[in-house]
């Protein structure tokens, strides 16, 4: 028989009213508004205030000892998701809407800043936007493939799933593998690409050391308790 | 306009789909081993290593946050609209 006395002991589908509850904690539904806005990026400047509510609501019942989720796992599946759909957005209005103004100005306007790649001949290519082939194809893989895994993997891994924690591992070596072949793409183009931004090698490091987060995800992940995965 | 917030909500539609078809996949995918129940599992003591993990992805989450914020009115004050 096993005791269950602490709010931690407690696992996320023992509901005492015997209805499905939706989320784990109460304020999940604003941390995963806070991360799709922020996400977006073209929404940004609103998201992060909402996902300070959320983190705020969370933090309260940290302290009070009434949550179920570990604050390390909201922490580092927050840092996915959020990880996750600033890649998958943006590069989903270049796949999509490059031809419109919003993602037009939002696409060349991050080319001018970080990547030359993605304002110089912008939409002269066989599928539009971005006309660099190495880019392209990483693109692809990444909308279709690789950032949809991730974010619906992070949500899953918050809201305590079997399946999300086993898509988080599998996702973060992905992750790993597109990092080192997309920083091998950019650094070879570096002539075509960095170099024709406003930011240069600075911008090169600004972006690419915030899209580690395999390397420090995996340790945990595969040292973490496991069993409090069950839902 | 009314073309380019076609072209938008097609977007939208379509980004929805894919997570969609992501999510159903994931939740019939769960490894064959199942998960041990608490009593029974092998639990490793590593705090400090997951002390140590959340501090670095909590700064690193915050560095991400401050690029959300700042990007999109970057680029319109400093080269404007398209």
């Amino acid at each position: 028989m096993v005791l269950r006395e602490t709010a931690a002991d407690i696992g996320p589908t023992d509901i005492p009213s015997g209805k499905p509850r939706r989320w784990v904690e109460e304020s999940d539904g604003w941390l995963l508004v806070g991360c799709i806005l922020s996400g977006t990026m073209i929404l940004g400047p609103i998201g992060p205030i909402v996902l300070g509510i959320a983190f705020w609501k969370l933090y309260k019942t940290v302290k009070a000892g009434t949550n179920v989720r570990p604050w390390a796992a909201t922490i580092i599946g927050t840092f996915c998701l959020v990880d996750g759909l600033i890649n998958f957005s943006p590069w989903t209005f270049d796949t999509f809407a490059h031809n419109t103004v919003l993602g037009e100005t939002f696409i060349t306007g991050y080319g001018r800043f970080f990547d030359g790649a993605f304002y110089l001949d912008y939409n002269s290519g066989a599928l539009g936007g971005v006309a660099n082939h190495s880019e392209k194809m990483w693109q692809y893989l990444a909308v279709f493939i690789l950032m949809p895994m991730r974010v619906v993997s992070a949500w899953a891994f918050m809201q305590m799933r079997t399946w999300g924690l086993h898509f988080m591992k599998v996702s973060a070596w992905l992750y790993l593998f597109l990092w080192t072949g997309y920083t091998m793409a950019m650094s070879l183009d570096f002539p075509v690409r960095m170099a024709n931004s406003e930011f240069g090698v600075a911008g090169w490091w600004m972006f690419n050391l915030f899209y580690l987060s395999p390397v420090f995800v995996l340790p945990y992940l595969y040292t973490v308790d496991k069993s409090r995965w069950s839902r | 306009m009314l073309h380019d917030a076609l072209i938008l909500a097609g977007m939208v539609a379509a980004d929805a789909l894919i997570l969609a078809v992501w999510w159903f996949l994931g939740s019939r995918l769960v490894p064959a081993e199942s998960s041990p129940p608490a009593a029974e599992a092998t639990v490793t003591k590593t705090p400090l290593l997951h002390r140590v993990l959340t501090v670095i992805c909590f700064i690193l989450l915050v560095g991400l946050l401050v690029e959300c914020m700042a990007m999109f009115p970057a680029i319109l004050v400093r080269f404007g609209w398209s």
